[in-house]
């Protein structure tokens, strides 16, 4: 077991390297960029090309896509060392996000550290999140067990058949209907989003709520997997929810983020996503081996 | 030829025959997936040619009849079942060609996710090996990196490009059901490498081998024909999987742009002015709703047809 999770967290530790890399470098790639709107601005003599190329130092993108990279994941005061490096880029002294050091929003809150507008909005997230899985499992969790000893009951039917209604129902859609009935009147107290997929899941085969009921837990995996994988959600889940409801959390920072280029607040929101990502499988994988010890990894 | 030959002969060409009607009478023994059919039927003969009877272009505004009601009939003289949009323009003749779009995505990027998981999955489970590791690393990770940040970002990045040989309006369309297919491959690939795990040790697979055909006639003649059903099943739930992100996407924005009409950002447009105007939001929502549903339906019923055992 021991070996297994130091082997699952290397390759952890590569996946999330990997995807950030892959996104950064979409993101230099990307016709447009931060700077777009400053260099329309030069044709009506505004800005000047060495104000375009000072902001540029300032936010390091005057260096190569590559060595910006760098300098977002573990920073850019050990480039002094080179000269090359040091002559032909300014150095900022940033540390890096692997040392903590997420860097400040260049447009949605201008230069506030990423980490404190991160800290700003989580509490609004979180409770949404907590809120809204725990009403989910509350709601699916009985209906899910009702119907499984009830097979092929009429309960069942209609559960069964309330679940792809569910699935096939746009979040978003749902949303607008329910501020439609309710006129805006809860939209303050932000509507409890329900991840519309989760009564399905529960819906536990009648072997296992026997077993269930019987006390050996096999019942839960299904439950761990929705309960666990939940948990990235917390940064991105209710990405369309809030914007449905304009709730000021994580998922509406990153959407204002998005369009306007603020790389710094996208890169770190992805980052840590990744990581929760990637952590949640972990916990899961290894809650399965608790609650059912004949599953062994090798 | 003799009795028992000619016997012999019609029960085999009935087996042949009965295949697809055994299915058929499976399937339409679900109620809610025979209506998922004919609903998807219905859908597409309208979109299809729907516009074609309709007098107006999706572009076409008549000024000064802007967000007219249903059953009214504008100051020219035109008449809108439906009513008229926020600039005045028929909001069926919208509709239906927004859900050319919609369905036209849904059914390219389950094609495409398909022919590009099914391809992968068949030849890393043929060949094994380090093909194998390497092709369900790189499904564990595309699997591993957020789909919604990550669908985000990359229309965000791919919403300026200029795509030679199509048309501006079409290249958002385009962008969006390569990235669609680009992060929902792995799904058939997974499913189609399972089979191809247990097929190619079948006793047929190594006859071949011997006979001398080639891989890749293995590949495409045996293993993958041989996986036909749980593909067939995947890549229908797959259509109403991605007419529902497609709407996602362009609801936030970063999809299909205008002028190019899809029920998603019809719905997006309508969202400003919804509580005045509730049935613009409510028309494409249904019609989401309903396409995705049916969708939904017809899988399962083709899963249940097809292989009762089968579980996905």
């Amino acid at each position: 077991m021991t070996a297994y999770l130091i082997r699952r967290a290397i390759q952890m530790v590569f996946i999330v390297i990997a995807a950030t890399i892959i996104i950064y470098g979409l993101l230099a790639f990307a016709p447009g960029g931060p700077l777009s709107g400053l260099s329309m601005a030069t044709g009506n003599n505004k800005v000047s090309q060495s104000d375009i190329d000072r902001i540029e130092g300032l936010m390091g993108l005057d260096k190569p896509w590559y060595l910006q990279y760098l300098t977002w994941l573990v920073g850019d005061d050990w480039m002094a060392n080179v000269p090359a490096w040091r002559d032909a880029y300014k150095i900022s002294g940033r540390k890096g996000i692997l040392r903590l050091d997420f860097g400040a929003s260049w447009k949605i809150a201008q230069q506030q550290p990423v980490i404190e507008l991160i800290a700003e909005r989580l509490p609004n997230t979180l409770y949404l999140m907590v809120l809204s899985t725990i009403l989910a499992l509350m709601i699916s969790i009985p209906a899910g067990i009702y119907s499984a000893v009830n097979q092929y009951s009429r309960f069942d039917y209609a559960l069964t058949t309330f679940t792809f209604f569910g699935i096939s129902m746009p979040v978003f859609w749902f949303g607008l209907i329910i501020i439609m009935i309710f006129s805006m009147q809860f939209q303050k107290a932000g509507i409890p989003y329900l991840p519309s997929g989760d009564i399905v899941s529960i819906r536990i085969d009648p072997n296992s709520v026997l077993g269930v009921l019987g006390a050996t837990p096999n019942g839960l995996i299904p439950i761990i997997t929705i309960v666990v994988y939940q948990i990235p959600s917390i940064f991105t889940g209710a990405i369309v929810t809030e914007t449905v409801f304009n709730y000021k959390a994580i998922g509406y920072m990153y959407i204002m983020a998005l369009n306007q280029d603020d790389w710094p607040v996208v890169m770190a929101l992805l980052f840590i996503n990744a990581i929760l990502v990637v952590a949640a499988t972990l916990l899961a994988d290894v809650l399965y081996t608790v609650v059912d010890p004949r599953i062994r990894y090798s | 030829m003799t009795v028992a030959e000619l016997q012999a002969e019609a029960l085999l060409t009935t087996e042949e025959e009965s295949q697809f009607v055994v299915i058929w009478r499976r399937f339409i023994r679900h109620r809610m997936a025979l209506l998922g059919l004919i609903t998807i039927s219905i859908l597409l003969l309208c979109v299809i040619i729907g516009p074609v009877f309709m007098p107006y272009d999706y572009t076409d505004q008549v000024k000064g009849a802007q967000r007219l009601g249903p059953f009214s009939t504008d100051h020219l003289g035109g008449y809108h079942v439906l009513g008229t949009d926020e600039l005045g323009r028929d909001l069926l003749t919208r509709l239906l060609y927004a859900g050319r779009i919609s369905l036209a995505v849904g059914f390219a990027v389950s094609f495409l996710e398909t022919i590009l998981g099914m391809t992968v999955g068949a030849v890393s489970g043929y060949y094994g090996g380090w093909t194998d590791t390497i092709a369900m690393r790189i499904v564990d990770l595309v699997l591993t990196i957020p789909s919604l940040p990550l669908l985000l970002v990359m229309s965000i990045i791919l919403r300026n490009v200029e795509i030679p040989g199509i048309p501006r309006e079409w290249t958002s369309v385009v962008v969006i059901v390569v990235i669609l297919a680009g992060l929902q491959w792995t799904g058939p690939a997974r499913l189609v490498r399972g089979m191809v795990l247990s097929l190619r040790e079948q006793e047929f697979a190594e006859a071949s081998k011997a006979l001398g055909v080639s891989d890749t006639s293995i590949i495409f003649r045996h293993m993958i024909p041989n996986s036909m059903a749980p593909i067939i099943v995947s890549s229908t739930l797959a259509v109403g999987g991605a007419i529902i992100v497609e709407s996602v996407l362009s609801f936030l924005g970063f999809g299909v742009q205008l002028p190019t009409p899809t029920w998603g950002n019809m719905l997006s447009n309508a969202r400003t002015d919804m509580l005045m105007y509730p049935l613009l939001a409510l028309y494409p929502g249904v019609l989401i709703f309903l396409a995705v549903l049916s969708f939904n339906f017809a899988g399962d019923g083709l899963r249940d047809a097809i292989d009762p055992r089968l579980k996905m």
